[in-house]
């Protein structure tokens, strides 16, 4: 299902009209004292978090921001984040209370901060020109491979992808693209709802492998264990009623598989 | 790759998560904070609990205790320590301090959930009673009178003890290798074993006659962190939820024990 961005900011509104039971006034001042929920999104033009065409802030992130926010009671304020992968610092700052945009669930990343349980599931796709024969992992030894700088690199350490090799890192999605264009790289490692406008921009590029399910998840700095608990139990409620997969469907047109609880 | 290096050497540089995160007053506390710090995480072992904790024919710790409990100090990017424990010694090794984590195949039952803090459970013990192949014995009853051999001073001992009828004639020996011997010898009709001892045991020695009469219970076990520890349990959680996805938890299961177990067990 690809439903246009309109209708998904409807069907957003509409699924938060049946959210779980709201949590108790005071305990949601203690969790978050400001009495709103600071998410930090980073606005990357990816079915995670993009602005719509009325300028709205929308995507499969965004939705779940809302989510946990009125399932918590309290209002959203969406903090754009800064870029240049630096969005775990600016959650331990202080800047925002969860980071809704942040890496996929790693254990490099799980060193600094907690990752609430998922609430999606991307795959990597390796993305070549056409003419590469590229068909397993075996092909790629040798290849240049270029994947999005920051905390995606941490996803390397992945057991099926250590059979990659280097790997060099490049800031976005269009300097990937890029550099296979000008044949300074032979392939790009893209989360695959980047790589899809990736390879809508490129005709002679073409999806080659797939690797994962990759879980993405909010993070919360260490010692929040009450808001983790609370944030958890909004999205179990909530996968529970199925809204989790209505939105995973909407927003990345595939059905979100059964989610690990950590 | 033609970025020019100075360029290359920056997106490296940024690349490197723990070199990124500053540290920040939202920093993990606790143990886990000690950890990260030093560099070091403590790991207690039972190398006396063959597949979990053992030596290798080198002389080295080995066991799939021993091999998560380098996975993890691995994904914690730390060097491992490993503390030898008994196992009367491993509780309090942890409750001491002088370790971070338990991987010492520490069961989740009354005696230690109120003391420790597990993690999700990654796997099971059986205890099971052993007898010669064909012998008529089904339950505890059909011992009616003959002995059972139990391993001193463990664990299984004390639990399969607990479990036997008041008056069953029960012989305490030192190691289960006596035991077996004891059993094979016909001095006693029964010995209580862990289920993967007996398949490693059969492995190795298939034509021993002996085989599982019945199983007396099963219990969990798990890593352990203090009690008090949420940060590190959180990241232990995370670990093995990580690892078993992966493969990793599986194949430590399949080469150790003979066979994957179930998902860890998630507490809620």
């Amino acid at each position: 299902m690809r439903l246009p961005r309109r209708a998904l900011a409807g069907l957003a509104a509409g699924l938060l009209a049946g959210r779980p039971a709201r949590a108790q006034p005071d305990a949601v001042a203690r969790l978050l004292p400001a009495g709103r929920l600071r998410a930090g999104v980073s606005f990357d033009g990816s079915a995670l978090a993009f602005e719509a065409l009325d300028g709205r802030p929308d995507g499969l992130a965004v939705a779940v921001a809302e989510l946990l926010a009125h399932g918590l009671g309290v209002s959203l304020e969406l903090v754009p984040t800064q870029g240049n992968g630096g969005q775990v610092q600016e959650l331990l700052d202080g800047r925002f209370d969860l980071l809704v945009t942040g890496p996929a669930v790693n254990v490099v990343t799980a060193r600094a901060v907690m990752f609430t349980d998922p609430f999606a599931a991307a795959e990597l796709m390796l993305v070549a020109p056409r003419h590469e024969p590229v068909a397993s992992l075996a092909d790629v030894a040798g290849l240049r491979v270029v994947a999005l700088g920051g905390p995606m690199l941490a996803l390397l350490q992945d057991r099926p992808l250590r059979g990659l090799g280097a790997v060099l890192p490049v800031a976005g999605p269009t300097e990937a693209a890029r550099c296979i264009r000008r044949d300074s790289c032979d392939a790009a490692l893209l989360p695959d709802f980047v790589a899809r406008q990736v390879l809508a921009l490129d005709a002679e590029l073409e999806p080659k492998l797939l690797f994962g399910p990759y879980w993405l998840a909010g993070c919360l700095p260490y010692g929040q264990h009450d808001l983790l608990r609370a944030i958890n139990t909004v999205l179990y409620l909530a996968d529970g009623e199925g809204i989790l997969a209505r939105l995973h469907q909407g927003f990345l047109n595939r059905p979100l598989p059964p989610r690990p609880l950590f | 790759m033609d970025l020019p290096r100075r360029r290359l050497a920056g997106l490296l540089a940024a690349a490197s998560l723990p070199r990124l995160i500053r540290p920040a007053a939202a920093s993990p506390t606790g143990a886990l904070a000690r950890i990260l710090a030093s560099g070091e995480l403590r790991v207690g072992v039972w190398l006396g609990a063959p597949p979990w904790g053992m030596r290798n024919d080198l002389g080295a710790p080995d066991g799939s205790e021993v091999v998560l409990a380098q996975l993890l100090a691995h994904d914690l990017g730390v060097r491992l320590r490993l503390l030898r424990l008994d196992a009367a010694g491993r509780l309090p090794a942890l409750l001491e301090d002088r370790v971070d984590v338990l991987a010492a195949v520490l069961q989740i039952t009354p005696q230690t959930l109120l003391r420790v803090a597990f993690a999700a459970s990654h796997g099971e013990v059986a205890a099971v009673v052993v007898t010669r192949r064909g012998a008529p014995i089904r339950r505890f009853a059909d011992l009616a009178g003959q002995a059972i051999a139990l391993p001193a001073d463990s664990f299984l001992g004390e639990s399969v003890f607990s479990a036997l009828p008041a008056d069953s004639p029960v012989l305490f020996l030192p190691e289960m290798e006596d035991c077996i011997s004891a059993l094979l010898d016909g001095e006693v009709a029964a010995v209580a074993m862990l289920d993967s001892q007996l398949r490693s045991l059969l492995l190795d020695r298939p034509s021993l006659g002996i085989g599982e009469a019945f199983a007396v219970a099963t219990w969990h076990h798990a890593l352990a962190a203090r009690l008090g520890e949420p940060d590190l349990l959180r990241f232990l959680n995370t670990f093995l939820a990580l690892r078993w996805l992966d493969g990793s938890i599986p194949d430590i299961q399949q080469h150790y024990l003979g066979q994957a177990g179930t998902r860890p067990l998630v507490y809620r």
